[in-house]
């Protein structure tokens, strides 16, 4: 039997799948749920998608408790067809690419380009968004 | 989807040294992806940062030989640690006996769920012709021999059970060419400890025990002319390419390398090749020493190769020379540096170095991604022009003349002085070490992590997407090799493409490393302050007589690998007078070592301790490359902040923030360096580097570790985002609330701080504690206060006699 053949919930690391689902049921998606409540934290994605840098006097421009963590959860997924974001003319335009999630193979690159890196940062959001909530049988238009 | 192709970098290369005098020369080898010809020029660097926010490219066209039209070809490099034992006639057995002690860490897989594929452990084997016998790991993780008599006339025994991972097993195959019997075997040998992380509890055994017996009649294996390898066998016996001097210096004349295949993963330990088929009982007594010690004198010649890998462990366990302890003397070279002195089958834990007790670390780790050298052939030679000035440059290589991201690459590297001394009063130390830890770290890619360090998802460059696809570029200190086993050794032979101008780096909004150096190269060049530029390298091998020839030396923005000769000659250059600028943050951090024998390379152990990404195995503490305790400096008694006056506290790859000035900063003895500057003005507050001066990484003073007792805080930053996090030393738990622990938003030493102190015969320091200081230095066309602090201090600096 090799390390990696899945025979039983332990070699599969069943719990925590078992836990994250759970947190993920729990404080996550009921802020996800209501298409209003929905639609302010992508707003708020839109306004800020990668942070910005702090002004003198003000507080930090932090995410809301609520998008910081579901965009953890978002970022940290495996490595197999993760999204990143491809420079094809420097400073004008941007593509999406997906990882192979491994050495040496070949990252996929969409035929969609983006004016500028936060516009192709929120479009992989909104993506990654809509295979979140499919996991749970959500529509995210709906 | 469009294919990766279309916008990969086509052409990249390297140079054979980083540094040169005027009048020395340097080679450059390059790769031309699609074997297309390119142009190749010498460029001065002064401004790598293409932001159209800042002042832009700026780089200037330097006038030599060399710029021309050249031949481009497709240069692979041959990736993967191995032993290469030259072809020996006496290795064309009939009968034999293979056996070793193994760890494999890939036995089926890589940790990415990726196939491995056969793996060879010693064989003396032509993979193309298929001759030749070896022991090998088959496609399903077993131990298995291999007799080769030609193309689809190989025989394959295996155990029938699949080795395990991080197990060491007692394994070996046998063949008596007189009864056609065939014997293989793979034994786990579990103790306590000698799995290091992995299990101590193997029950049941018969999962992964196996012991099996053949018969054939086909005879004896077809001989080849390959030579013997140890964790690799032979796809062609000659690639072209030799390896001789520098770290082979134990080598007489120049050996041919082969191209190899079939690379494993993981240890092997008291490798031992037999020209008889032995019983059980004396492949005992041949494993039970780690050459042929024990073998009774009636068999001793029956003993043709017994490799020790303690043999030649002292100080170091730096050597590629493995010694053959049979008569045949067959010694073997370690090709790609597999990695020596690290715990065998019996680690017991009562050793924690291979310097205190190398018979328990007489196991050599081997990794199919590690490369010391290309070893390209070379493309053109730059005699450095006599009048050519110090400073950052490169050689820019265009595919068929074409600018465009995909279609140009530059090689850098710097010009000293002339021999004869200084033309500056400025020395620029170019933190090359740490060009070297970060190289190809290729993070958007291999770490899982990665978006949630920087807060956003990763840029990729044309480079990046040829380093993805080019596995075999090799790796850096942040990368895992594919067993999950850190990167301990990073060498420059070879291109490292994220250390070129214009280059966007995955752990921070825009610049790291290279490219945010020549943010202080543009400053001062804009500013008209002449400076010297020397190389981490040039330190090392010149010591503190190369900094006392100037009255001030800046560092880069991120010099967190230094060795520790060059903590002395900081140390030293303080206590003799010399002028310190510490531009940075999280600066001399690291334990780093370059090889005794070849400068091109450096080792790193990243220990229990320290931001890291990854922890080193148990038992594995020491560095190779002097046999010290590798690891981060606080732990040797080195804290930065001895040396800077701050220590690094917190970090975030993200968005920057801005410093407010400190009462101290009004002391009579710091008052000129503000300048200037209104005390409530914010400092910094905009920048290229994550829109301000106080970004990426953050250092703190701290009296308790070693910050000088009449140093002054002249700023300090506020007002960093949730996503800084303290350093994991500086927290012994983690509690909700302990701010020790915490964020930007509830950590008061999640800052920057500006601190300032005299050393003796009127030295000085200035730490600026950040990695974005040196981002902000060009905004509103140069007219800034960060940029006024600098002038400030430096202009005072360089004035002799007593500082105010």
């Amino acid at each position: 039997m090799d390390n990696k053949d899945k025979t039983s919930a332990l070699q599969s690391d069943y719990a925590f799948s078992a836990v994250d689902d759970y947190n993920a049921r729990m404080y996550i998606l009921p802020h996800l749920i209501n298409k209003e409540d929905r639609d302010e934290i992508i707003a708020e994605h839109r306004l800020h998608p990668c942070g910005a840098a702090t002004q003198p006097g003000k507080p930090a421009p932090n995410h809301s408790k609520v998008l910081g963590r579901l965009i953890d959860k978002l970022r940290v997924v495996g490595q197999r067809h993760k999204h990143t974001i491809v420079e094809t003319i420097p400073w004008q335009e941007y593509t999406i690419g997906y990882l192979p999630g491994y050495r040496g193979g070949v990252i996929e690159l969409s035929e969609i380009k983006y004016a500028t890196r936060e516009d192709a940062e929120h479009a992989i959001f909104l993506q990654r968004l809509e295979a979140f909530l499919d996991q749970y049988g959500i529509d995210i238009n709906s | 989807m469009d294919s990766i192709q279309q916008s990969m970098l086509r052409i990249t290369g390297y140079s054979d040294k980083f540094s040169a005098r005027p009048g020395e020369e340097i080679t450059f080898f390059v790769h031309s992806e699609q074997n297309e010809s390119f142009q190749a020029d010498i460029v001065r660097l002064i401004h790598g940062d293409t932001n159209p926010d800042g002042p832009g490219y700026k780089e200037e066209l330097i006038h030599t030989p060399i710029s021309d039209m050249h031949p481009g070809v497709n240069q692979p490099v041959y990736a993967g640690s191995y032993v290469l034992v030259p072809h020996n006639k006496v290795f064309d057995v009939a009968s034999f006996t293979i056996c070793a002690y193994i760890y494999p860490t890939t036995p089926t897989v890589d940790n990415e769920g990726v196939a491995v594929g056969v793996q060879g452990v010693l064989t003396k084997w032509d993979a193309s012709n298929e001759t030749g016998y070896g022991l090998f790991i088959n496609e399903s993780g077993e131990l298995c021999l291999r007799i080769g008599r030609g193309k689809d006339k190989v025989e394959e025994c295996s155990t029938g059970k699949p080795l395990m991972r991080k197990v060491w097993y007692k394994v070996g195959a046998s063949y008596d060419a007189n009864t056609g019997k065939v014997r293989v075997f793979q034994i786990p040998y579990v103790t306590n400890t000698n799995g290091g992380h992995g299990m101590s509890m193997l029950h049941p055994l018969e999962d992964t025990l196996g012991e099996k017996e053949f018969s054939t009649h086909y005879g004896v294996p077809t001989n080849n002319d390959c030579p013997l390898l140890l964790a690799a066998s032979t796809e062609k016996t000659n690639s072209g390419r030799t390896i001789f001097g520098a770290h082979y210096k134990d080598l007489s004349e120049p050996l041919t390398i082969p191209v190899h295949t079939q690379k494993y993963n993981g240890k092997i330990e008291r490798p031992k090749l037999v020209n008889c088929a032995l019983n059980k009982h004396d492949i005992e007594i041949l494993l039970s020493s780690q050459g042929i010690e024990n073998v009774p004198n009636e068999q001793r010649k029956n003993v043709i190769g017994a490799w020790d890998f303690v043999a030649n462990i002292k100080d170091n366990a730096a050597s590629t020379t493995i010694i053959d302890k049979s008569l045949t003397l067959a010694h073997g070279q370690g090709v790609n540096m597999p990695v020596r002195g690290t715990t065998g089958f019996n680690w017991s834990s009562e050793y924690m170095s291979f310097k205190h007790g190398p018979h328990e670390y007489g196991a050599i780790h081997f990794h199919d991604e590690s490369v010391d050298d290309a070893r390209w052939a070379p493309s053109f030679t730059l005699k450095v022009p006599a009048e050519l000035k110090s400073g950052v440059y490169a050689a820019r290589l265009r595919v068929n003349r074409k600018v465009s991201a995909d279609m140009e690459d530059y090689i850098p590297f710097f010009v000293r002085p002339p021999a004869s001394g200084a033309t500056a009063k400025i020395a620029l130390i170019i933190p090359t070490f740490s060009y070297m830890a970060y190289a190809n770290d290729n993070l958007s890619v291999n770490s899982v992590i990665a978006q949630l360090l920087t807060g956003q998802v990763p840029l990729l460059q044309p480079g990046d997407l040829l380093l993805n696809k080019e596995r075999g570029y090799g790796l850096g200190t942040y990368a895992s090799y594919r067993d999950g086993w850190g990167v301990n050794i990073s060498s420059r032979l070879r291109p490292i493409l994220n250390m070129r101008p214009k280059y966007i780096h995955v752990l921070s909004p825009s610049l790291w490393q290279l490219n945010a150096d020549l943010h202080i190269t543009d400053w001062l060049e804009e500013k008209g302050f002449d400076y010297d530029i020397h190389t981490d390298e040039d330190l090392q091998r010149e010591g503190v007589e190369l900094l006392k020839q100037y009255p001030v030396v800046l560092t880069g923005h991120h010099p967190e690998y230094p060795s520790e000769q060059m903590m002395d000659y900081y140390h030293d250059y303080q206590m003799q007078g010399g002028r310190w600028l510490y531009l940075a943050a999280n600066g001399f951090y690291w334990i780093t070592v370059p090889h005794p024998d070849n400068p091109n390379m450096i080792e790193v152990r990243k220990g229990d301790n320290g931001t890291r990404a990854w922890t080193i195995s148990p038992g594995d503490y020491c560095n190779a490359f002097d046999g010290k305790h590798g690891g981060l400096w606080r732990v040797r008694g080195r804290v930065m902040s001895k040396l800077l006056g701050v220590t690094f506290s917190s970090f975030g790859l993200t968005y920057s923030s801005y410093y407010r000035r400190a009462p101290d900063s009004e002391n009579p003895q710091c008052s000129w360096i503000m300048s200037g500057i209104d005390y409530d003005e914010p400092i910094g507050n905009f920048g290229l580097i994550g829109d301000g001066a106080a970004g990426l990484e953050l250092d703190r003073y701290d009296l308790e570790l070693g910050t000088p007792h009449r140093a002054f805080l002249l700023a300090h930053s506020e007002g960093h985002s949730d996503m800084y996090v303290s350093v994991s030393e500086e927290s012994t738990f983690h509690a909700r609330g302990y701010f020790a622990a915490g964020t930007g938003d509830n950590n008061p030493k999640t800052r920057a701080d500006i601190v300032y102190y005299k050393t003796p015969n009127n030295g000085a320091v200035f730490s600026v504690g950040s990695m974005t200081w040196t981002g902000s230095l060009s905004h509103n066309d140069y007219d800034n206060n960060v940029s006024q602090i600098m002038t400030n201090v430096i202009n005072q600096f360089l004035k002799a006699g007593e500082l105010p």
